[in-house]
């Protein structure tokens, strides 16, 4: 196997390229920084070759979709493209990347803080050796000098203290597990399936046993279940050694998707796939509220773009594809009764070829 | 197809970056000469006295000029079926001698020659700039685009027997849009064909993109930008938007059918062979210039093929509401209706006839009740009699022939006390109950047969044609066909339930 280069994109130009940095120079963040997504390499034939610049680009507006969160607006992106391949899980790829970097710098006292401030009785999710237990908040308290929370599982109507320090091990919402086992598991690692290389490169994180550690619902992908499914689980990615040769793995191993883990229930989660031809959300899914909902084709949209008021939007509109007229219609009107400034957020993020972008920012709740 | 690796879309990005369009004029007297006396003549028909004569007349020559206009063939080849067309324009200008006068007779003579002429004539100038484009070319990957799959096959006999066209891929849009990338792509058609394909412009899927237009012809690239305020990635090549007019033209939108969709609803309408309930339904128009009408009830479905889908998730049971442009649905090859109530009916065996007469005389029974008394009487009748769920909406359900029975035997109940038939209450709706198990095993048994149909199959005749049949193994209710669905109807309509599912012929419909 040998480094080679993308067709249309050489290794390296994309440095030289306007998107990321200067939105990065007009925030004044590190959010739209290049990222360490572009360490991927794709597999090209015999050869592993870096993202193209059209694929760095969807990563980019996938970041952008998390910074440009605000309390009661929505970041609106539309982007029509040659081909659908890629684009969705690209754009949310970038997304579950900003938010695992966003996770890093934010404060374990500022999630403490949350917890605390929940009411008796209310869901939430305890991660203990890998595996999710659904459990309710009891109290804040105090023991032996340790702040922390008490947790009740609801099979056993026990509480648990957890200390401050561990808080992290604590997501709002009921998810996972109803029972946890008689005996606390061990993790068995020869079931393990991605490469903490792969993750931890291709993310540019420190820890990947950290980043799986919690569930950080970034991004629903809504679309064809199948060639979503190709696209995380299949096609071949890589990232390049430090002490040489390559690491494989799979989008899905940097993106954590909940319909494919092997443990739907157990497992945490970073993103989740939902078919476009579903005809009722997922309650529990829905009440989840994640940041960025990508859109993957006409039809997703057009059938499912009210069922999450808070998230922002990130259209992917087939050229090729019968509904895009359509769905392009819907988001026009949109622009034009929802837009709240004239600001195009993502005005920095130079399109690639072949790619129309329209980005504004809209009220969030409808 | 499955999908594409990141490889293949980047092929795609790099076409788009890198492909020029290109427009070819192609010229020919005798056909301009025709175009021009059609247009003359709907021109003055328009408005004018004899309206409705002249419109008739103006659509039959719209529909022996529009193959003419987008087939690479000989003009005096066999599928343009000149000898029928001739022949019904014939009997036409009779009646115009008889009872018309003036330049219309004037126009229609000299329309009628002009066809006449071009049956008889054996150039073949869309055909020929195909060849010379080809030639010009000397390796790589070469592909035609039609914009109907029932032009293939004639394309492909006559390019077949030329030198250097036996290995042209022959292509409709949605079999590019599933195509891996060319070097050298001859779009045939005006582009108003393909307003409903724009990336055969937008985002094309060959290095070189000839757009054959004829001389006489005005005709533009459509509009790229789909999006109110966006910015576009700028290609690195481009062709001209508009091509150099040469002479006085005029617009290419003429050129292309329009859908008649009240023709076509009156047509599917007809397909009913028994009185039955109304019920509302959408009207599809088909690959290959079939129609048909399917449920639009709430609770409707239908069964779809996913072509890019493998497995069994290529058959999918979806709201009828949710049937659009490009979809695969699936429909029995010959004498419509419900595919499950065939399949049911199969599987009772000589009990069916009973069961379904059962089915018969309760719906009958409701239905006359409903129009004495009035839907509104008979709801407020059916709860004093016990009906739990009696409203407009469930008694409109019970009537039609896709509700064997009610959920509740409460409302069942009732509504047998409301039409007489009290005392035959417990042996209908256990009959009816059958009926539903029967039911409900055949759609398991058609999915199940489906899914070893299809699952595997090969359906790139289904994409490049958008009509295939199947043969479920073993079973005697005739073969399926699964067709692409090319227009839905913008609106509902009321028709008689027996004329769901009945497929119709409506290629001469589509003019308007």
């Amino acid at each position: 196997m040998v480094l080679g280069r993308a067709t249309s994109t050489p290794l390296g130009n994309w440095q030289e390229g306007s998107w990321g940095r200067s939105l990065d120079a007009e925030r004044n963040t590190d959010s739209f920084d290049s990222g360490p997504t572009s360490n991927l390499l794709f597999r090209a034939g015999s050869q592993f070759v870096a993202l193209p610049e059209w694929a760095r680009f969807f990563v980019a507006v996938g970041r952008a979709a998390v910074a440009a969160r605000e309390s009661g607006r929505r970041l609106v992106t539309a982007l029509v493209v040659p081909t659908r391949g890629f684009a969705g899980v690209l754009v949310a790829l970038g997304s579950v990347e900003a938010q695992a970097h966003s996770d890093l710098h934010s404060a374990t006292d500022e999630h403490f803080a949350r917890l605390t401030s929940l009411s008796r009785g209310d869901s939430v999710t305890v991660l203990e050796v890998g595996k999710k237990y659904r459990a309710s908040f009891d109290r804040p308290s105090r023991v032996n000098s340790i702040d922390g929370i008490f947790v009740v599982y609801e099979q056993e109507q026990m509480t648990y203290f957890i200390p401050r320090a561990q808080c992290r091990r604590v997501s709002i919402g009921s998810l996972g597990r109803d029972k946890r086992p008689r005996r606390t598991p061990k993790r068995d690692r020869r079931v393990q399936r991605w490469s903490a290389d792969f993750v931890e490169i291709g993310l540019g994180i420190d820890s990947a046993s950290e980043f799986v550690a919690r569930d950080d619902f970034t991004a629903l992908l809504i679309g064809r279940v199948n060639e979503l499914q190709y696209e995380l689980e299949e096609a071949e990615f890589a990232v390049q050694l430090d002490r040489g040769g390559f690491e494989r793995g799979h989008l899905e191993d940097l993106m954590r998707t909940k319909r494919f883990a092997d443990d739907k229930v157990g497992e945490t989660f970073r993103t989740e796939v939902m078919s476009d031809r579903a005809r009722e959300l997922d309650p529990a899914l829905t009440a989840l509220e994640p940041p960025v909902v990508v859109f993957d084709g006409g039809r997703a949209f057009t059938k499912h773009k009210f069922g999450w008021p808070e998230a922002s939007w990130a259209v992917v509109l087939d050229q090729s594809a019968d509904s895009t007229g359509e769905a392009a219609e819907v988001l026009n009107q949109y622009y034009v009764e929802h837009r709240v400034d004239d600001d195009d957020p993502l005005r920095a993020l130079k399109p690639p070829p072949g790619v129309e972008v329209t980005s504004f920012l809209a009220r969030a709740t409808l | 197809m499955t999908a594409r690796t990141l490889a293949q879309v980047d092929a795609i990005y790099d076409v788009a970056v890198r492909s020029s369009l290109r427009w070819e004029i192609v010229d020919s007297e005798p056909f301009e000469t025709f175009d021009v006396a059609v247009r003359s003549l709907q021109h003055l028909a328009n408005g004018g006295p004899e309206e409705a004569f002249w419109l008739e007349v103006v659509r039959k020559l719209r529909d022996a000029r529009w193959p003419l206009s987008v087939t690479p063939v000989p003009f005096n080849h066999p599928s343009h079926q000149h000898g029928k067309r001739m022949d019904e324009l014939a009997a036409l200008f009779s009646r115009a001698q008889d009872q018309c006068s003036g330049e219309g007779v004037r126009l229609f003579h000299d329309a009628y020659l002009g066809l006449q002429q071009l049956a008889c004539l054996n150039d073949n100038p869309l055909g020929d700039r195909v060849l010379e484009l080809m030639d010009s070319a000397d390796v790589g990957v070469r592909g035609i685009l039609l914009p109907v799959s029932r032009l293939i096959s004639p394309v492909k006999e006559v390019l077949r027997g030329r030198p250097n066209g036996g290995g042209l891929k022959i292509l409709t849009p949605a079999k590019l849009a599933d195509s891996e990338t060319l070097d050298i792509l001859v779009v045939v058609g005006s582009t108003y064909w393909y307003r409903k394909y724009p990336f055969v412009f937008s985002a094309p899927r060959a290095l070189q993109v000839y757009v054959l237009k004829w001389a006489w012809i005005n005709d533009a690239f459509p509009l790229f930008e789909l999006l109110i305020s966006s910015r576009s990635g700028a290609r690195r090549a481009s062709g001209e938007t508009t091509p150099r007019i040469q002479r006085n033209s005029v617009g290419a939108e003429d050129l292309v059918p329009r859908v008649d969709w009240t023709a076509i609803e009156s047509r599917v309408r007809s397909a009913a062979t028994e009185v039955g309930e109304s019920v509302s339904a959408s009207v599809c128009l088909l690959a290959q210039g079939w129609a048909v009408a399917i449920g639009a009830e709430n609770d409707s479905t239908v069964r779809i093929i996913e072509p890019s889908l493998a497995g069994d998730q290529r058959i999918q049971e979806i709201h009828a509401g949710d049937i659009e442009d490009g979809d695969y649905l699936l429909l029995r090859s010959h004498g419509g209706g419900e595919l499950v109530a065939a399949l049911a009916d199969e599987e009772l065996g000589e009990s069916a006839v009973d069961l379904r007469s059962k089915q018969r005389a309760w719906k009958s029974a409701l239905r006359a009740e409903v129009r004495r008394s009035g839907p509104d009487s008979v709801v407020r009748r059916l709860k004093k009699l016990g009906s739990p769920r009696a409203n407009l909406m469930n008694l409109r359900n019970w009537q039609t022939a896709r509700f064997l029975r009610t959920q509740d035997r409460a409302d069942f109940n009732a509504i047998m006390k409301l039409v007489g038939m009290g005392e035959e209450a417990h042996a209908v709706w256990d009959a009816m109950s059958t009926l539903t198990n029967a039911h409900r095993k055949a759609g398991h048994k058609i999915t199940k047969l489906l899914q070893a149909a299809a699952a595997d199959a090969d359906l790139a005749t289904l994409v490049s044609t958008g009509l295939m049949e199947f043969h479920l193994e073993g079973q005697d209710v005739g073969n399926l066909t699964i067709c692409r669905v090319d227009a839905v109807a913008p609106t509902a309509v009321e028709i008689n339930e027996h004329s769901l599912g009945q497929r119709v012929r409506a290629e001469d419909l589509w003019l308007a």
